[in-house]
């Protein structure tokens, strides 16, 4: 009886521990890090997030995980402030401050064992908010939109624990801004936004 | 579920952007140093000077109601516009614009 159960314990146990390698080799490429970031935004085109505002300077973080081989998720938040350039077609409003989440799927490539590079296509959400000239509180505008572009990011240490990662991405903002005019409602609900970014990345 | 389905969807669904603009006659040059408004319930919703030529633009955020073009001291002889129902305010410092319409152009604005 003892034999058995000690027999039954090291069958169990190697299962257990075969089993869990197994696991292992999945879970081993999956690396997760986090990176502040710096950004710069500005807005294309002809419409008001480029008539109205200069640059939008922005902070914020981002988490990255690689899931599977080469690919991942990521979410980076960012808080955006920008100046106001032109007021005549703004409104009564003075300089906006902007929420933006970019979620987005990642692909990596390695070019060199401390240079790497990531293609990006994700979906954001903006929330630009203004507030009224006569202290009765904020406007709120702005909705979500494609992004997408890339990242060059160097690895900084030996264990490949830092890195610095500068990236480029292209985002689509809509919003819902009527007016009876087709040009003017669009003008005011659509706009593509270049940014620029600087991170320092930790992985873990 | 449907009412609040449709809430979470259209954040800016009933936000309009107002958009005025157009030209005045003026003769004295006062005029220029002083600001024009929209104005909606008593609250501004845009504020402009008018250029040289008195050409101007005038555009903001607001959500429903009639609204007008307002000045500061100088009064308004007549005005021509395509928009139907505008009319100088009794005062005679403003056209009001009715509810709905969200862009106009006013082609001329003769002050007194």
């Amino acid at each position: 009886m003892m034999k058995r159960s000690i027999l039954f314990f090291i069958v169990v146990f190697s299962i257990s521990v075969s089993a869990q390698r197994r696991k292992q080799d999945w879970t081993e490429q999956v690396r997760f890090s986090v990176d502040p970031h710096l950004k710069v935004m500005t807005s294309m085109g002809n419409n008001f997030l480029s008539d109205a505002f200069g640059y939008f300077y922005g902070f914020g973080i981002g988490l990255n995980t690689n899931l599977y081989k080469n690919f991942g998720l990521g979410v980076e938040y960012t808080y955006f402030l920008a100046t106001v350039k032109d007021r005549d077609r703004f409104g009564y409003l003075g300089a906006p401050s902007m929420n933006n989440f970019d979620w987005y799927v990642f692909h990596k490539d390695k070019i060199t064992e401390d240079f790497f590079v990531e293609e990006i296509l994700g979906y954001s959400t903006y929330r630009i908010k203004s507030p009224y000239l006569d202290n009765s509180g904020k406007f709120s505008e702005g909705n979500g939109g494609l992004n997408l572009g890339g990242k060059a990011i160097y690895v900084l240490d030996v264990e490949g624990v830092q890195e610095v990662v500068f990236g480029a991405k292209l985002n689509f903002y809509n919003a819902k801004i009527g007016n009876q005019n087709p040009d003017i409602e669009k003008y005011y609900s659509k706009a593509t936004l270049l940014n620029i970014s600087l991170a320092y990345r930790f992985n873990f | 579920m449907c009412v609040l389905f449709t809430q979470c969807k259209d954040d800016d669904a009933n936000i309009f952007r107002a958009y005025v603009e157009g030209k005045f006659t003026f003769s004295d040059a006062k005029f220029l140093g002083e600001p024009i408004h929209l104005v909606v319930d008593k609250k501004i919703m845009a504020e402009s000077f008018p250029k040289e030529s008195g050409s101007f633009v005038l555009a903001g955020p607001y959500d429903k109601g009639a609204y007008k073009l307002q000045l500061k001291s100088f009064k308004i002889k007549s005005f021509s516009t395509e928009t139907v129902g505008c009319k100088i305010s009794p005062d005679s410092l403003s056209i009001e614009i009715p509810n709905g319409v969200t862009y106009v152009i006013f082609n001329d604005i003769t002050l007194k």
